[in-house]
């Protein structure tokens, strides 16, 4: 009995024992007499210490474990194991996203450049309407628009009178007045939409009216 | 086993829901996260309060502890939040007791009130405490200073066992020794 308290007086001072500490904690955790006992010990040190409150409340810890009586027993939260098509699912997700968006970008980006840079040849192949040579005015007012003079440097397109025989292009009477003054309220107001999205159609809007730059 | 060890092994049972090891942890560290909370909330009975909240959510956050840090460390700051917690709501909230002009001078706070600072739990502190005070006095002059040298000065075995010039057994010896007499006498107020 001297043997087990004196094994508890060494536990609470940290005191390297045998192996024997596993089996003495079972013990500890099996026998109330012996938890009042290690509480004793740890009172006198606090006491020696003048660690203890003007008034010491001797049924904290039964306070603490009634209140936690009725919670559930505490169990570890083990990880679900993850299966091998959700870790699969996982490790795609994670590289997905970053991958995706670089492709996305990258096939905007590629669209718009080869877009621009076959445009001339669709263009000269067909009959566009769109005449900038008949229009100098309406070219000095879109090249005065600053975003659009930043797009004219990196684009560069032989614009003729033609018609679209493609039904890609438009088909747009030629130089109509009408046609011209929508063009242009749809290039400022594509401009303006440009604005907001900074990079590629700064570059697409700009496409036939480079010519004469 | 270390107190590291010691508090690992009890948290692992504690996870594996030993209720009881749980009960070790509180009455372990108990006045160590009162005395914390005592440097944020000057009121001895809210301490309390506060105390039993931190090991409630200690005991409900404990089955996340992975122990990356140190049982303690982690106690402490929950500790440390809740009073902080409790500080925040305290302020947001009126006063609880309303108290007459002419009673306010005699009127000395809501500890006063509270069922822990009692006459008689006062009284029974205070006797713990003499009593406490007197068996160390009584013991022999070996047993007071290796238990003097482990409580105040906080020396491990090892470091005691250099000062008193003994071996370790004869350390470890003395201190139970010295704890078994001062329980002795303590032992029948608790019961």
């Amino acid at each position: 009995m001297n043997e087990q308290r004196e094994n508890l007086s060494a536990l609470i001072d940290d005191y390297q024992q045998s192996e024997t500490d596993q089996s003495l904690l079972n013990d500890v955790l099996g026998d109330v007499n012996q938890q009042y006992t290690l509480r004793r010990y740890q009172m006198i040190g606090e006491v020696m210490r003048n660690e203890t409150p003007e008034a010491i409340k001797l049924d904290f810890a039964a306070g603490v474990m009634s209140q936690i009586e009725n919670e559930s027993v505490l169990q570890v939260k083990q990880q679900p194991a993850i299966k091998e098509s959700q870790q699969s699912t996982w490790s795609w997700s994670v590289l997905f996203k970053p991958v995706a968006g670089l492709a996305v970008a990258a096939t905007v980006a590629f669209v718009a450049v080869t877009g621009l840079q076959l445009q001339p040849a669709a263009v000269d192949q067909a009959e566009s309407v769109v005449s900038v040579d008949d229009s100098r005015a309406k070219v000095e007012f879109l090249a005065s628009m600053p975003v659009i003079n930043r797009g004219l440097s990196t684009v560069s397109v032989n614009a003729k009178n033609s018609t679209s025989q493609s039904g890609m292009n438009w088909k747009i009477k030629r130089n109509g007045p009408e046609i011209q003054k929508k063009l242009n309220t749809y290039l400022v107001k594509h401009n303006e939409f440009s604005n907001s999205l900074q990079g590629i159609i700064p570059q697409a809007r700009v496409v036939g009216f480079d010519a004469k730059k | 086993m270390g107190s590291v060890e010691l508090d690992s092994e009890l948290v692992k049972r504690v996870q594996q829901g030993d209720k009881a090891a749980f009960d070790i942890l509180v009455q372990k560290y108990q006045q160590k996260v009162v005395n914390l909370i005592s440097r944020f909330v000057s009121d001895q009975s809210e301490c309390y309060d506060v105390a039993q909240e931190t090991f409630i959510k200690a005991y409900r956050a404990l089955g996340k502890f992975r122990g990356d840090s140190q049982f303690y460390t982690w106690l402490y700051r929950i500790a440390a939040n809740t009073a902080k917690n409790h500080l925040a709501s305290r302020a947001r909230k009126s006063p609880k007791y309303s108290v007459d002009v002419e009673d306010a001078a005699y009127f000395s706070g809501e500890s006063q009130l509270k069922d822990n600072a009692t006459p008689e739990n006062l009284m029974l502190t205070d006797e713990i405490k003499q009593t406490v005070y007197a068996a160390i006095e009584r013991l022999p002059e070996d047993l007071k200073s290796a238990i003097s040298l482990r409580e105040l000065e906080g020396l491990s075995y090892e470091q005691i066992a250099d000062v008193m010039d003994c071996p370790v057994g004869t350390v470890r010896s003395r201190i139970f020794r010295a704890r078994d007499a001062i329980d002795r006498e303590l032992r029948p107020l608790l019961e």
